[in-house]
């Protein structure tokens, strides 16, 4: 029978995939009952019709619109730390690329979905083929989204490919199934040199392309609010509000996600502290950006004092949704800064606690963007009201666990850690341990 | 590490205890009705002399007044020797479009002067080609305080002077210096609250008044329609010279869009252009007068398709190539990943099952 080599490195990144341990099955179905409550309870706006949720004539837009910008934000992870990382050649981000990519991917499929749950009728998404104008932001968010998901599918699967032909070629024989699916999805890779240059060809060119297609994605959706001419949407910084906020969000998502993995598949020797503080301090200098582009928005629209302007103000400020801003502000954008500054984004749990917060933060900035506007009367009219009802509470929950149980599913059957690269990562030495061979 | 949970516990805790905070939204502060109004504008505001007062929370100005549905009286008492001032607003405005009294007492001299928002700054109406509308004014300072007295119309007819309604709700500016007798230095304390003119009990209107709306003209993308608002008496008689505040409500929204008086057929006109097709529900507001109450009328036309070029994007063809050349670009380069893929694959032996192929990149060469 033949030797075969397996590293230390492949072992400990392939072990989940054989042996995921009692706490992913536990995660697994906590996260899969969530996601059954999520799916009744769109079988019963299915049934019922939107009147299940709080949304009405005036606020038409909520909970589900609201999640749709948040994941689309995260979606943003992998460009960043994937694309701009490899664009600039910063070697530490070997080990962490594989989950950027794939939160990517996922955030924008659930991100996706949110849409059409607030449709209603899913049946008439396909209006916006049928009956779109290119006139409309709508229809631009359908097309940069669809082009960013395929461009993300592109840039998760290439530098899978080695990976691939590892697994392929090294996994246990009676894995058969794994073991034909990775076969196909290799594309008889065997390191030759032309098929080396033939994929950091087309790394490449996905790399600087994908940049680009992101920033329009936030953009355009940033678009969607801002084309129009409700107050608190109308502005021209929104685009770039959205992209930074898309950022912050996205590395505060990596970071959770990578905390999570690390702790449960036991990859403290590869996921290092050090990548947790250059995520930190990344996360600090976005958090002053952004604190820094709200202050400019919400000064800008306060300064002239108009009528419609002070009305929304009043509603964030002091008013209905004023708990919820002052969190925004205090809990997500200073307190995470405070942790990671102190800290020197030196301790992981402080980095990971001030990601928390800032994902909570940006959530509830999404949810502040969409509905305090729609809240606040175009004609003489009384301030709305809508708090979303248990129907969107638990598709919002089963939207989350789904987002979490695609990246468990992800897990098990993909390196969460890019092998080959984090192997030829030459800066960073291997740990002793990844010098040993074990045979097969 | 444990600290530092800690820490994060009390944070959170923290954080959670804001939420159920929401502050209560303020009352409007009432100006009463009186009349004969028995105030005397002599720079001493003494008990009793004016109808309501009010001491403001934040600045801790009190401020004295009453009005008898022309003039407005107020008296005011500011915590320093400095400046002080009062403002008439529109509603949910800073001081922008704000009437501003703004005086000081200088020794035996009182300043008071009748300005006009501007954006954030005051400039005085004769500055602005307006009238200063003060019909009497007089001051004193004593005990660290500063007294001002003065008495306004509440419709002066000067472009620069806000119309006072009763009945309606106004901003309501109140700000001071402790030391500075100018009218330049900025404030040492000032705060914004709103405000209702009580109405004359004996005009509390009654009378019901019918408003019509409708929309003359083809309702068409790009093309204008007339909205035709009708007031009618409860007696069925056109009522002339009202105003008609119109708005639109539309899926990207919209708002106010103009005034205008009624004719003596009662009619009020206001032109529309429809910039893209769907359905735009407008709506007609008569805000009501002495006899009558406010009327309200809505009407939803739905503008069909243009026929000729969008009126949204004058240069549609040049946009959409620019969209699809870079469209196109992005396609193209996606094109030339799957190649790669597929040309990765070509160049590979596809693995034999008698025999286990060569394993991955460098990694599986370590």
């Amino acid at each position: 029978m033949a030797k075969i080599v397996v590293t230390s490195l492949e072992k400990t990144v392939m072990l989940p995939l054989v042996r995921p341990g009692r706490w992913y099955w536990a995660i697994v179905g906590v996260l899969a009952a969530i996601v059954a409550l999520g799916a009744y309870a769109y079988v019963v706006q299915l049934q019922e019709g939107l009147v299940v949720t709080a949304m009405r004539d005036r606020i038409s837009w909520g909970l589900y619109v609201s999640t749709f910008v948040f994941f689309i934000g995260i979606s943003h992870a992998g460009t960043l730390v994937s694309a701009i990382l490899r664009v600039t050649n910063a070697e530490w981000r070997k080990p962490i690329t594989r989950l950027a990519e794939a939160i990517t991917v996922f955030a924008l499929i659930v991100g996706a979905s949110m849409v059409i749950i607030d449709l209603g009728r899913p049946d008439r998404l396909l209006h916006i083929v049928q009956f779109g104008r290119i006139e409309s932001p709508i229809l631009w968010d359908f097309i940069s989204i669809s082009f960013y998901l395929t461009g993300s599918l592109l840039y998760l699967y290439l530098p899978l490919i080695p990976d691939l032909a590892t697994l392929r070629d090294k996994m246990p024989s009676k894995a058969r199934f794994r073991r034909w699916l990775y076969t196909r999805l290799a594309a008889r890779w065997q390191g030759l040199p032309e098929q080396r240059r033939r994929l950091e060809r087309a790394l490449g060119a996905m790399a600087i392309l994908i940049i680009p297609v992101a920033v329009s994605v936030h953009t355009v959706v940033s678009w969607i609010f801002g084309m129009t001419l409700r107050v608190g949407w109308h502005s021209t910084i929104f685009g770039p509000l959205f992209v930074v906020g898309a950022i912050f969000s996205g590395i505060a998502t990596l970071i959770i996600v990578m905390a999570a993995v690390r702790k449960l598949f036991h990859l403290e020797g590869i996921i290092k502290p050090i990548h947790f503080r250059n995520l930190g301090l990344m996360l600090l200098a976005l958090d002053v950006i952004l604190l820094y582009f709200t202050l400019s928005e919400y000064l800008t629209a306060s300064y002239p004092g108009e009528t419609q302007d002070a009305a929304w103000l009043a509603l964030l400020g002091s008013g209905e949704f004023s708990a919820m801003f002052w969190w925004m502000v205090i809990g997500g954008f200073i307190v995470p800064a405070v942790f990671v500054a102190v800290t020197k984004a030196k301790s992981v749990p402080a980095v990971v606690i001030a990601a928390i917060l800032v994902n909570v933060g940006m959530w509830i900035e999404r949810y502040l963007i969409v509905v305090p506007t729609m809240a606040t009367p175009q004609t003489p009219s009384v301030i709305a009201a809508y708090w979303p009802s248990w129907v969107e509470w638990s598709i919002l929950a089963g939207a989350v666990a789904g987002f979490g149980l695609l990246l468990l599913a992800f897990c098990r059957f993909f390196p969460v850690v890019s092998m080959w690269e984090v192997a030829e990562a030459a800066p960073t030495p291997l740990p002793e341990p990844f010098a040993t061979e074990v045979a097969d | 590490m444990n600290r530092l949970l800690r820490v994060a516990a009390l944070v959170a805790l923290a954080l959670a205890a804001i939420l159920p905070l929401p502050p209560a939204a303020a009352e409007p502060v009432t100006v009463p009705f009186q009349r004969p109004v028995t105030a005397i504008v002599d720079g001493v505001v003494n008990p009793g002399e004016y109808a309501g007062s009010f001491t403001d929370p934040i600045t801790s100005i009190a401020v004295s007044w009453v009005h008898d549905d022309v003039n407005i009286s107020v008296g005011l008492v500011s915590p320093g020797t400095g400046w002080a001032g009062i403002g008439f607003g529109p509603e949910g405005v800073l001081m922008d479009g704000s009437n501003i009294v703004i005086g000081y007492v200088l020794g035996a001299a009182t300043v008071i002067s009748d300005e006009f928002g501007v954006g954030l700054n005051h400039i005085a109406d004769i500055g602005l080609g307006g009238r200063d509308d003060i019909l009497e004014r007089a001051g004193s300072e004593a005990s660290g305080k500063t007294t001002l007295e003065f008495r306004i119309p509440m419709d002066s007819g000067d472009a620069y002077d806000i119309a006072l309604r009763t009945g309606k709700t106004f901003s309501l500016l109140l700000a001071y210096h402790d030391t500075a007798d100018d009218l330049i230095t900025l404030h040492t304390s000032a705060s914004v609250e709103s405000l209702v003119l009580e109405r004359d009990p004996s005009k509390i209107p009654t009378r019901r008044a019918s408003l019509g709306l409708e929309g003359l003209g083809e309702p068409r993308e790009a093309a204008n329609v007339t909205l035709v608002a009708r007031l009618l008496g409860d007696d069925g008689l056109p009522l002339a010279s009202a105003v008609i505040d119109f708005f639109v409500n539309t899926s990207v929204g919209g708002g106010f869009l103009g005034a205008a008086v009624t004719d003596t057929q009662g009619a009020a006109r206001l032109n529309y252009t429809f910039l893209s097709p769907g359905p735009f529900r407008f709506v007609a507001r008569f805000e009501g007068d002495l006899e009558y109450v406010p009327a309200e009328a809505n009407t939803t036309l739905v503008a069909e398709h243009s026929t000729g070029p969008s009126v949204l994007w004058t240069s549609d063809r040049a946009i959409l190539a620019l969209v699809f050349a870079t469209l196109a670009g992005v396609a193209s380069v996606y094109a030339f990943v799957v190649v790669q893929i597929l040309m990765i694959r070509r160049t590979g032996v596809a693995p034999r099952r008698a025999r286990r192929p060569r394993s991955g990149g460098k990694a599986d060469r370590g």
